[in-house]
């Protein structure tokens, strides 16, 4: 399987970003802790578009590392075990939002900073950051599983964001149970508005 | 954190409110009511960027000239992003 959005690639040298015209945090940031994240534009001709990510909310930068300069690759799945480093409030959201996670779908785990921070080992959450979470789906959930994914989510003592990651594209589960007609669908080619239904045509 | 406003020229009645969009990163919310002169209050976690909100949104109101109170929360979405979500509010609006 190629690489997935979320993913979490290492990088062989913190100089295997395509960053011409980068800000200076980015070579910073990229020493300190050579990783990168997948963005879901994905892969084409051996260049992989990724995110940097820095200090701050507002440091974000978009690039391309070849597919050659990878090393290793972490997805939300395989973060979703991994101990805590420290004692966050994300983590605690975490591990009890986990037998609701564990009882939907194919596959869930962190993203974000708290998904950054486990496969790092570099904190990356901050007192105001929230828990972004994924969980992937191959068909829409009996119904009443995702209202109680939601409302044990709004319980947790953070803003927890989770991302539907559906055949199609990915929603957010919040827009999804919403009354919307259409929902923001993120798709491979781009955003679109969408009808529900849209998002479970497609391979997983 | 920026927030700026900006002012519009049009009429085009909206049948209603509408609030639409998300509260998380790479997204906005966008919360839309009738109104008597086209005022749009973004409030966004990025700085820097306002050219592109005034290109953005002047794109939107030329195509739709309404008369709307528009207030944007954003959380670092991207200029697609932010045109998909304010054709939905239109949209719920007319709903």
């Amino acid at each position: 399987m190629g690489v997935r959005p979320h993913d979490l690639l290492r990088l062989a040298s913190p100089t295997a970003v395509e960053a011409a015209a980068a800000p200076a945090w980015v070579a910073a940031a990229l020493a300190a802790t050579p990783w990168v994240v997948a963005r879901r534009a994905g892969e084409a001709g051996g260049r992989i578009a990724v995110g940097v990510r820095g200090a701050t909310r507002s440091e974000r930068f978009a690039a391309h590392v070849p597919t050659t300069a990878v090393v290793e690759t972490l997805g939300p799945e395989d973060l979703a075990d991994r101990p805590p480093p420290r004692a966050h409030s994300a983590f605690d959201a975490m591990a009890a939002l986990r037998p609701a996670l564990d009882d939907v779908g194919c596959g869930w785990g962190p993203a974000g900073a708290a998904g950054f921070e486990l496969a790092t080992g570099r904190p990356a959450l901050t007192a105001d950051s929230d828990l972004d979470l994924v969980l992937r789906l191959r068909a829409p959930p009996r119904d009443g599983v995702l209202a109680g994914l939601a409302a044990a989510a709004r319980r947790a003592p953070l803003r927890v964001d989770v991302l539907l990651e559906a055949p199609a594209g990915a929603a957010a589960l919040e827009e999804y149970l919403s009354d919307v007609e259409s929902v923001l669908l993120r798709t491979r080619e781009g955003p679109r508005l969408a009808r529900r239904g849209a998002l479970w045509t497609g391979p997983c | 954190m920026e927030s700026f406003e900006l002012r519009f020229s049009g009429n085009a009645p909206i049948g209603g409110r509408a609030h639409v969009g998300v509260v998380g990163s790479g997204d906005l919310e966008v919360l839309m009511e009738p109104a008597n002169e086209t005022v749009v209050s973004v409030r966004t976690s990025v700085d820097g960027f306002g050219m592109i909100w005034r290109a953005t949104l002047e794109r939107f109101l030329a195509r739709n000239p309404i008369a709307a109170k528009i207030e944007i929360n954003d959380f670092g979405a991207t200029p697609g992003v932010v045109s998909l979500r304010l054709a939905q509010a239109l949209e719920e609006a007319r709903r």
